[in-house]
């Protein structure tokens, strides 16, 4: 599934959370959309493959549950030392959405090994093709509209606070 | 890459392959096959998946987009501190670090 999909349900799920836990919304928001990025930095192949370095196979790795916590970790290293477990928790919560969306794609390869290195097995529920456009659209509508709600609403706040105040 | 009925060829990184399959497929599709090799190069298709060009170049196309669109989303938050080499949050408005306001 493309990045802009992914970007997209990860900031729906951070709006949505952040009406109970505000620690998901503000700038935090951000770090679960990279998070939800993190497991295509396997993809990093496509440009080593075009100066001639084949490292699909070793990349592959990242693209397991596994292997995208070490890469959250690794990044969230390079926050501030009081933060870095929150960073972490956010990157993680980007990497379950992103699964959350591969496993229903149309998979030839077998899915994803989301229990690896306890089990083998791959999943994938051969609901959405890879190059779907339509869901990406929903997705992306969805996420505009959530944000202009919530906009919205967060105005509506300010303005009945103001009232109160005066 | 060319087609039949039940069958076409497809040029693989290790040479080029006859897919037993009845899927449809364009030339300049990207394939993906998993099948059974049997003898004189054919792989007899069991998981096939076709995809045009056109709709794989939107993919790469809106992924680009979504990351440059989250890149700066993500300066606006946040800041690399090249002293420490660390990322810091960008301060809000009216606050302060000791540095700047020269305490």
């Amino acid at each position: 599934m493309d990045w802009m999909a992914h970007v997209a349900f990860a900031f729906i799920l951070c709006a949505l959370l952040s009406l109970k836990r505000p620690v998901f919304g503000g700038r935090n928001t951000v770090l679960v959309m990279i998070g939800a990025l993190l497991p295509d930095i396997f993809k990093l192949y496509l440009p080593l493959q075009v100066i001639g370095v084949h490292a699909q196979d070793s990349l592959a790795l990242f693209h397991i549950p596994i292997g995208t916590a070490l890469v959250c970790g690794l990044c969230a290293l390079l926050f501030e030392q009081k933060i870095r477990v929150r960073v972490f928790l956010l990157f993680a919560l980007g990497m379950v959405t992103h699964y959350a969306l591969d496993v229903i794609l149309i998979s030839v390869g077998g899915g994803v090994a989301l229990l690896y290195p306890l089990s083998w097995n791959t999943w994938h529920l051969d609901l959405v093709r890879p190059n779907n456009w339509l869901g990406t659209t929903i997705l992306v509508v969805a996420a505009i509209l959530v944000w202009l709600v919530l906009k919205a609403a967060t105005a509506r706040r300010a303005e009945n606070s103001a009232r109160t105040t005066d | 890459m060319s087609t039949g009925d039940q069958s076409f060829e497809l040029k693989g990184e290790n040479g080029a392959y006859t897919i037993l399959s009845s899927t449809a497929v364009k030339p300049g599709d990207f394939v993906s096959v998993v099948g059974t090799l049997e003898p004189g190069n054919q792989l007899r298709a069991a998981t096939i998946y076709a995809s045009s060009p056109l709709l794989t170049s939107f993919v790469y196309i809106r992924s680009f987009i979504a990351f440059v669109f989250v890149a700066l989303l993500f300066f606006m938050g946040w800041r690399f501190d090249r002293h420490g080499w660390i990322i810091r949050p960008r301060e809000a408005d009216g606050e302060r670090t000791p540095r700047q306001s020269g305490a």
